[in-house]
């Protein structure tokens, strides 16, 4: 079981690299001709996610009628529904760093195999918004199995 | 695609690279959630935090690109 899911999660993320690269979210420059609607707008970004919700919406539905995953025992489904500060304020301040670089977090992290001094540089100052964020919330490391684990997926 | 490695083309400039790589680590986790996980996990799950966050997201992130390419 456990060596299976270590697989599953290796496909899974393979997969969604690929995806990624394949299809140009990868490459920031892209990705700010996407968002430049007032522009030399570049549509051909909204595919991506359009084509993966159309997999993604029926794989769900799917996934919640059988109760369970595969390879695990449960489901740890976002509990929270509140539409609060910190959602609405936190996107913003994503949506300042995704406009200003064109690089959101999965694609930065898998543009680390290029090994640009530039996308490391992203990457490191990302890691460390993400730890000045847990840092002044006074987060803790949240334990597996605890029921602060089913907070919204990254 | 032509074959060969995805390219990788950042245009902004170091210290942009910088400030956004803080402010998408720092924001993603204040808003619960990145293009991945509130634009397609999210969405895919119907879930209303998801809906807000995406197209807060999505309008900020065309506000700024507007101002860094057409205004600044």
């Amino acid at each position: 079981m456990a060596i299976l899911r270590i697989f599953a999660a290796l496909v899974c993320g393979i997969v969604f690299g690929l995806g990624l690269a394949i299809s140009g979210m990868m490459n920031p420059a892209k990705v700010i001709g996407f968002l430049d609607v007032t522009g030399s707008w570049d549509p051909t970004l909204a595919f991506v996610m359009g084509g993966a919700l159309l997999v993604a919406v029926p794989a769900y539905r799917l996934v919640l009628g059988r109760g369970h995953p595969a390879l695990a025992g449960g489901l740890s489904l976002p509990a929270n529904t509140r539409l609060d500060t910190p959602l609405i304020l936190g996107s913003a301040l994503f949506g300042v760093g995704w406009g200003l670089v064109g690089f959101c977090p999965g694609p930065a992290v898998a543009a680390v195999v290029t090994g640009l001094p530039t996308v490391i540089g992203f990457v490191a100052f990302m890691v460390a918004g993400m730890a000045l964020h847990a840092w002044i919330s006074g987060e803790r490391p949240v334990r597996k199995g605890s029921p602060d684990a089913a907070s919204d997926t990254g | 695609m032509a074959g060969g490695p995805a390219p990788v083309n950042i245009l902004a400039s170091p210290p942009a690279i910088l400030i956004g790589g803080l402010l998408v680590g720092f924001g993603t986790r204040m808003g619960s959630g990145c293009t991945s996980g509130h634009g397609l996990c999210g969405l895919a799950l119907l879930s209303w935090r998801s809906v807000v966050a995406t197209a807060v997201f999505f309008g900020v992130a065309m506000v700024t690109v507007f101002l860094t390419g057409h205004v600044f």
